[in-house]
């Protein structure tokens, strides 16, 4: 029989603690933001090699067991099937299961144990290089161990990469196969001072890579010289320029395309801006109502976000193209742009997240062609959500614009900047803008088509 | 999933997910947790909506869903689990009573997770025996003796926390931080 006192206070510390939990903010958009961040995730294939620690963080947070303390190895329950030249070292192998596990990397989205693999081991330039993959509750991680130095086995996580388990692929697959089955995974590491891509792909793949795709002034990607990557076993380990971001491309034993993406930069050119030179670059053209303040922090994210683009150079400056407060919450929305040699302009979108911290990106797939770069006709629903606003940005002289949906009469919208925000419920059908005298000036559609045509 | 089906599952989301959220972060005792496990939850429901709402009442099978879900969760990620600080509560309380309190929250964190699904369902969600054993897949007897055996640990702690005087310090030094 349950006393009565101890169910009375139970209830009291139920109700005290359900008091201090503030109510999810829109939770909904944010379930929707989740889903495509994962969706994208796992088409893009997360070209975000996390080029970490080489030297400089060596051991920070690993819990390293000392020499002559025999650890408890994890299972690793395909260690046959390990590519490269350090596949027999098995006792390197099951360290670097143990070394993944106790370096949580993947935060508190913790690696099943059961599913670890070490799909690669190889020496370069006498580093000890290991690749680990393995199953979260949300995503497949792939994580790339390096030794902390030439002729050392202790071993320092150096990148890793990380797929949505439960999402098609780019390769087509099934719902619930991430990277794992069969292993896919590529990715970048800095070895001493030089940068490696690592590609790791089913056994009878061919990839080719091309470190000169560039960005052409219509806006199309001419491909550049494709040489054959050496996938031995369907593991291969390549140079990567400092400031590169060579594209690859994989296909089957029966050619069909596995994967057609950049690896990923490594380091930075010589010639790069820093960030703060290209906020500034970012803030000195940006139209909009925007506050200055906001726009600063905004402006910040340019040169990273620049790194999505799938082409093979780095941008020779950087556009603000317009911000605007956000409409019913606080924060802008705002559209910057990486200018190419070819002088076309690749667009990016970012917008205050909700709590107000930082910033989340919206998928915007357009590019200016060199020359045009008053041309912009946007019109589209921020993330493609129904429940978010329209931003329309079309050219400075834009004064006014029109905004059709499915149902209804069209909204008339008065622009600040030749753009403005408009949250109204409906299908997105068109936005037609106007300029001061009430002549028109073009008309855009909502549904944007791919970023940019990859060469085929 | 059709536009009248979405919509369906916006208004779900938009009107339950506060108290789901509570119901997870009881199950779980940390916030940030708590909001994977709603998400990650409502995403699986999101899927199968269709088959959820033709069940009757959604509610209830996602708060099943919820305690499920927390159960095997736990089996994966305890290794990078943490001790997660408590949150503020809110003012106006007697010391004593907060402490009780805390103490209290702090074996029920300690206890397992089907052991700690158990109270929950019984004790905020005020759901039966035999429905806490319907949902949670298991016997009415393993209900009742998880709850018993939870409910005895907390008995200790209350034991010992009153025994002790319940303005004492308590162990671990978070109430002296935020005095």
């Amino acid at each position: 029989m349950i006393e009565p006192d101890v169910e009375h206070e139970l209830r009291d510390v139920f109700r005290s603690r359900a008091a201090v939990i503030p109510a999810p903010i829109e939770p909904y958009q944010e379930l929707r933001r989740r889903e495509r961040r994962r969706q994208h995730r796992a088409v893009l294939g997360s070209a975000l090699a996390v080029v970490l620690v080489i030297a400089g963080a060596i051991g920070a947070g690993l819990a390293l067991r000392p020499d002559g303390v025999r650890s408890t190895a994890p299972a690793l329950t395909v260690v046959g099937d390990t590519r490269g030249s350090l596949a027999g070292d098995r006792a390197l192998l099951l360290e670097a299961g143990r070394v993944a596990l106790a370096t949580k990397l993947t935060g508190r989205d913790a690696v099943d144990p059961q599913s670890l693999r070490v799909p690669y081991a190889e020496q370069v330039d006498g580093y000890t290089v290991v690749l680990v993959v393995g199953r979260g509750l949300h995503e497949d991680y792939a994580a790339v161990f390096l030794g902390r130095a030439p002729g050392e086995r202790a071993l320092t996580v150096a990148g890793g990469t990380s797929f949505y388990s439960g999402q098609t692929t780019a390769a087509g697959r099934a719902d619930g196969r991430g990277f794992l089955d069969p292993v896919q995974v590529l990715s970048v590491v800095t070895i001493g001072d030089r940068g490696f891509g690592v590609a790791i792909f089913p056994a009878g793949s061919r990839a080719t890579v091309s470190r000169t795709t560039t960005l052409q002034a219509n806006c199309t990607v001419a491909a550049g010289q494709a040489v054959p990557l050496p996938l031995t076993d369907g593991a291969a380990m390549f140079p990567v320029a400092p400031g590169g971001n060579p594209q690859v491309r994989v296909t089957d034993g029966r050619g069909r395309p596995l994967l057609a993406r950049p690896a990923g930069a490594v380091g930075g050119g010589p010639a790069d801006l820093t960030e703060e030179q290209a906020a500034a670059q970012v803030v000195a053209s940006m139209r909009g109502d925007a506050p200055a303040d906001q726009v600063a922090g905004v402006a910040g994210f340019a040169r990273v976000d620049s790194e999505q683009v799938p082409v093979a150079e780095r941008p020779i400056r950087y556009v603000g193209i317009w911000a605007g407060r956000l409409p019913g919450r606080p924060g802008i929305a705002a559209l910057m742009g990486a200018q190419y040699a070819s002088g076309a302009i690749a667009l990016n979108g970012l917008i205050s997240a909700e709590n107000g911290q930082g910033y989340t990106g919206w998928s915007v797939n357009e590019c200016l062609p060199a020359g045009q770069p008053n041309t912009l006709l946007l019109g589209q629903r921020l993330f493609g959500d129904p429940t978010q606003p329209v931003i329309m940005i079309g050219p400075p002289g834009a004064a006014s614009a029109r905004v059709s949906f499915s149902t209804g009469a069209p909204v008339p919208v008065r622009l600040t900047g030749g753009g403005g925000l408009l949250a109204h419920p409906g299908t997105l059908v068109r936005v037609s803008f106007f300029d001061r005298d009430g002549q028109q000036l073009g008309s855009a559609l909502p549904s944007p088509g791919p970023f940019v045509e990859l060469p085929h | 999933m059709d536009s009248a089906a979405e919509d369906d599952f916006r208004e779900f989301v938009v009107g339950r997910s506060p108290a789901l959220l509570v119901t997870a972060y009881l199950l779980t005792g940390d916030h940030g947790l708590a909001e994977d496990l709603l998400q990650v939850t409502l995403m699986k429901a999101h899927r199968h909506w269709a088959r959820v709402r033709s069940s009757g009442n959604p509610e209830a099978y996602v708060r099943r869903a919820l305690a499920n879900q927390r159960i095997s969760w736990w089996r994966r990620r305890r290794v990078a689990e943490s001790d997660a600080p408590l949150p503020d509560i809110p003012a106006g309380d007697d010391s004593g009573r907060v402490e009780l309190r805390d103490e209290l929250w702090r074996a029920l964190r300690q206890l397992p997770p089907r052991t700690r699904a158990v109270l929950v369902l019984r004790y905020w969600e005020d759901v039966s025996e035999a429905e806490t054993a319907e949902i949670l897949g298991c016997s009415v007897g393993s209900v009742k003796s998880q709850g018993s055996r939870g409910l005895r640990r907390l008995r200790a702690v209350l034991a010992e926390t009153e025994s002790d005087g319940a303005t004492a310090p308590a162990s671990g030094g978070r109430l002296d931080d935020r005095a």
